[in-house]
């Protein structure tokens, strides 16, 4: 599995020179909306959905749980009514945030996630995820951990592609999402980080981010080997990495721009 | 209180400040009662959608287009429907599933709005009659709820219709039995027939009818007794009204209410078009670059897009004004020699559509005092002299030159030559935005005039490329291996592009 092969060349056809390991260009914009209790709108280059969380607030009746919070997903498409292939993401995504959500700590309460596919270039549910992640932490909502995700695609010759646009991803042969989750390790000194240090100049020390071992949640669809099962697994488990740094950043910018510095 | 009443729920003691503020001709938000929230336009770049933000609401319309059979008793009409949803992320009211009553009230009142009142043209959306039609479908999904959601759909729905291209289609075989869809790359994709500009401005009424407050606040409509919505457009003429619920309104106050309506829409059509002017830009920006990354093109570029339209050198900076005004400072270098050159071309006249002409404006606008660009007349050319002349290129003057210009554009319009010639306006484009390379600009520009020449028919889609990379500073073969593409953007930034080339 040869990620880091310069492009582009005859061999590698990534659009705009992108190496076959290289995110696309991430932008996140915190507290866009007016009425929910915590909004982001994550882009990925050509992909972009805007995330909403309404909660922890009182559940409805019939879905109330007496012991926990209950985690509503909604997924909306750019175009057209939801269908199964919507409803089945609401399924997992609701299944990562419940693995992510201290829901013992809010009985009969719900957590609502409003998802909304502004623009769609490949890589929808990792923005959408992403942005989730994001939207929660805007809204305050306690995590276990915070979480990052990143999608990859299997071309035709047996190449792993990381963060694919929509003309990669329809032509793939198998196509995968890994969610991550990662925290940062605040007990390590500046200097003596001993992980690369992903954020240039920090005034705290600057924090690596630590992807944990076990994916939160994953999809695969296509025909793979186990082989390139455990190799997509790993490159996303880089590329998570980077999202992480990333989200860290962008997190402390609004911060600050927000504190008002 | 439960969720649900969220947005129709208000206190006893916030009903009364509202009403008490309005005795004083106040607003919460310190507007007056007529006063509307300035909308803001967001296009996207691939023509399907549009956002608009009026205060704190948000929606966004997505236009979707599919080849389908039309209904039998319209054969030669393309279907229009709207779907207005409102997200549970807007609102606390707001809940997943199927639209309720208000999302299918505000979805029916823009289907007479802009589709029974003749606004977009159905009939331009047939394909082959009877057969294959465009069938037109708009998604309005309501992403914040600040009050008047139905204007802003509205709004968002209009909007996206005037920014959306369907693909253009070629019917051959007999009896129409083959249709070929081209895709954006091969050949420009058309914008829809648009006849007039409805807008819909709401008022919410107080005190038994007598006080109107245009564009209420979710707050606003809580503590509201009615409401009344007039869709006009900027010719004052009434395209639909709507008063259905709530307190009776007298006569006087109705006609009050469309008097006010009208003046409103002129404004915001106003608003709109500038929003689209500029959003044209950047579309041509996207499109060059989305030119240079797919090489294997037929040769014969006939049909190929208008290269280089927009130069830019304008679409860099914010307001059309300072685009033209970099555009004559970029371009004094250029030798004016050249402008000579090609006011013989000012001869040839183009029967254009819409679309060529609005963005031959824009090439007008940009890239026009270059002298490259259609002169209208030779008095353009001077004063592209005198802008070279001119060493100090500060923004201010290249700023008058352009305003100077955009006065003439009325008349330079129809004077114009380019369009297919698409060299002729790469050649102007390169004159304007090069990077680096100094003297292979000039052969550029200059192959590109002679293409001019040569007549519409001659232009090479490799010539094109050719230029295009030259402008972008990237080798003709592509960016070298392990080089982040050069960003278009990047290199034609105001300063950059006119330190850069040239010297």
């Amino acid at each position: 599995m040869d990620v880091d092969k310069a492009g582009p060349g005859p061999g590698s056809a990534r659009s705009r020179g992108r190496l076959p390991a290289q995110l696309r260009t991430l932008v996140c914009e915190r507290a866009v909306l007016d009425r929910a209790d915590g909004s982001a709108k994550w882009t990925q280059e050509g992909s972009s959905v805007l995330a909403a969380v309404y909660g922890p607030r009182q559940a409805k009746l019939q879905k109330e749980d007496a012991e926990r919070a209950v985690v509503e997903v909604v997924f909306k498409p750019r175009a057209g009514l939801q269908g199964h292939e919507d409803r089945s993401l609401e399924l997992e995504i609701r299944g990562i945030l419940e693995g992510v959500i201290p829901l013992g700590m809010f009985p009969r309460t719900s957590v609502m996630v409003v998802l909304q596919v502004l623009q769609d270039d490949g890589g929808a549910l990792s923005c959408a995820l992403n942005a989730a992640a994001a939207a929660l932490v805007d809204a305050g909502v306690p995590l276990n951990s915070m979480f990052s995700s990143v999608s990859c695609v299997l071309t035709s010759d047996r190449r792993l592609v990381l963060d694919p646009d929509a003309s990669e991803e329809q032509a793939a042969a198998a196509r995968f999402c890994f969610t991550y989750p990662h925290h940062f390790d605040l007990t390590q000194a500046a200097p003596a980080a001993a992980a690369p240090a992903t954020s240039a100049s920090a005034d705290d020390a600057a924090a690596a981010a630590v992807v944990g071992e076990s994916v939160l949640g994953t999809r695969c669809v296509g025909a793979f080997s186990s082989d390139e099962l455990l190799d997509a697994a790993a490159l996303c488990r880089r590329g998570c990495e980077r999202v992480a740094a990333f989200a860290r950043l962008s997190l402390a910018k609004s911060l600050q721009a927000a504190g008002g510095s | 209180m439960s969720q649900r009443d969220a947005d129709s729920f208000i206190s006893k003691n916030e009903r009364e400040f509202i009403l008490k503020a309005l005795g004083e001709d106040v607003r919460l938000d310190g507007r007056r009662p007529n006063d509307i929230r300035k909308p803001k336009f967001q296009f996207s770049l691939d023509d399907r959608s549009a956002t608009v933000a009026q205060g704190s609401t948000r929606v966004m319309a997505v236009v979707s287009a599919a080849l389908e059979a039309p209904y039998p008793d319209r054969p030669s009409e393309g279907p229009l429907r709207f779907n207005v949803e409102f997200s549970p992320m807007a609102s606390p009211a707001f809940e997943p599933g199927k639209p309720g009553e208000d999302a299918i009230q505000v979805a029916r009142l823009i289907e007479r709005g802009l589709r029974q009142s003749g606004a977009v043209d159905q009939e331009a959306l047939c394909v082959v009659a009877g057969r294959k039609v465009w069938a037109l479908r708009v998604d309005c999904h309501v992403l914040d709820h600040g009050g008047n959601l139905l204007d802003v759909s509205f709004l968002a729905a209009l909007a996206a219709l005037l920014a959306f291209r369907k693909p253009e289609v070629e019917v051959g075989g007999e009896s129409g039995s083959e249709i070929i869809v081209h895709p954006p790359e091969v050949r420009e994709p058309v914008p829809l027939t648009i006849h007039h500009l409805p807008v819909a401005v709401t008022f919410a009424l107080f005190q038994a009818g007598d006080v109107l407050v245009a564009d209420p606040t979710w707050k606003e409509e809580a503590a509201a007794a009615g409401s009344c919505t007039v869709v006009m457009n900027p010719a004052q003429e009434v395209c639909c009204v709507h008063k259905a619920d709530g307190i009776g309104l007298s006569p006087e106050q109705f006609m009050r209410c469309v008097r006010l309506a009208g003046r409103q829409a002129e404004e915001v059509v106003a608003g709109l078009k500038k929003a689209l002017e500029g959003h044209e830009v950047a579309r041509v920006q996207a499109r060059v670059r989305r030119h240079q990354q797919v090489p294997g093109l037929p040769a014969e570029g006939r049909h190929v897009m208008i290269l280089g339209a927009k130069d830019p050198a304008g679409g860099a900076a914010p307001a059309p004004a300072a685009a033209s005004g970099t555009a004559p400072a970029a371009a004094a270098k250029k030798p004016t020699a050249a402008a000579d050159d090609v006011d013989e071309d000012a001869d040839i006249d183009d029967g254009t559509d819409e679309e060529e002409e609005a963005e031959r404006e824009k090439a007008e606008d940009a890239a026009a005092a270059a002298g490259t660009g259609p002169a209208g007349s030779s008095g353009r050319g001077a004063k592209a002299a005198q802008a070279g002349e001119d060493e100090d290129e500060n923004m201010d003057d290249a700023g008058a030159v352009g305003k100077q210009q955009g006065g003439q554009k009325p008349k330079a319009k129809l004077a114009g030559p380019l369009v297919k010639p698409a060299g002729g306006k790469a050649g102007g484009k390169a004159a304007g935005t090069s990077p680096g390379a100094g003297s292979k600009r000039g052969g550029g520009a200059t192959g590109g005039l002679q293409a001019n020449k040569r007549g519409k028919d001659n232009v090479g889609f490799d010539e094109l490329e050719a230029i295009a990379a030259v402008i972008a500073g990237v080798p003709p073969g592509g960016p070298a291996p392990g080089e982040p593409e050069p960003s278009l953007a990047a290199a034609v930034k105001p300063g950059k592009g006119r330190k850069g080339g040239g010297k």
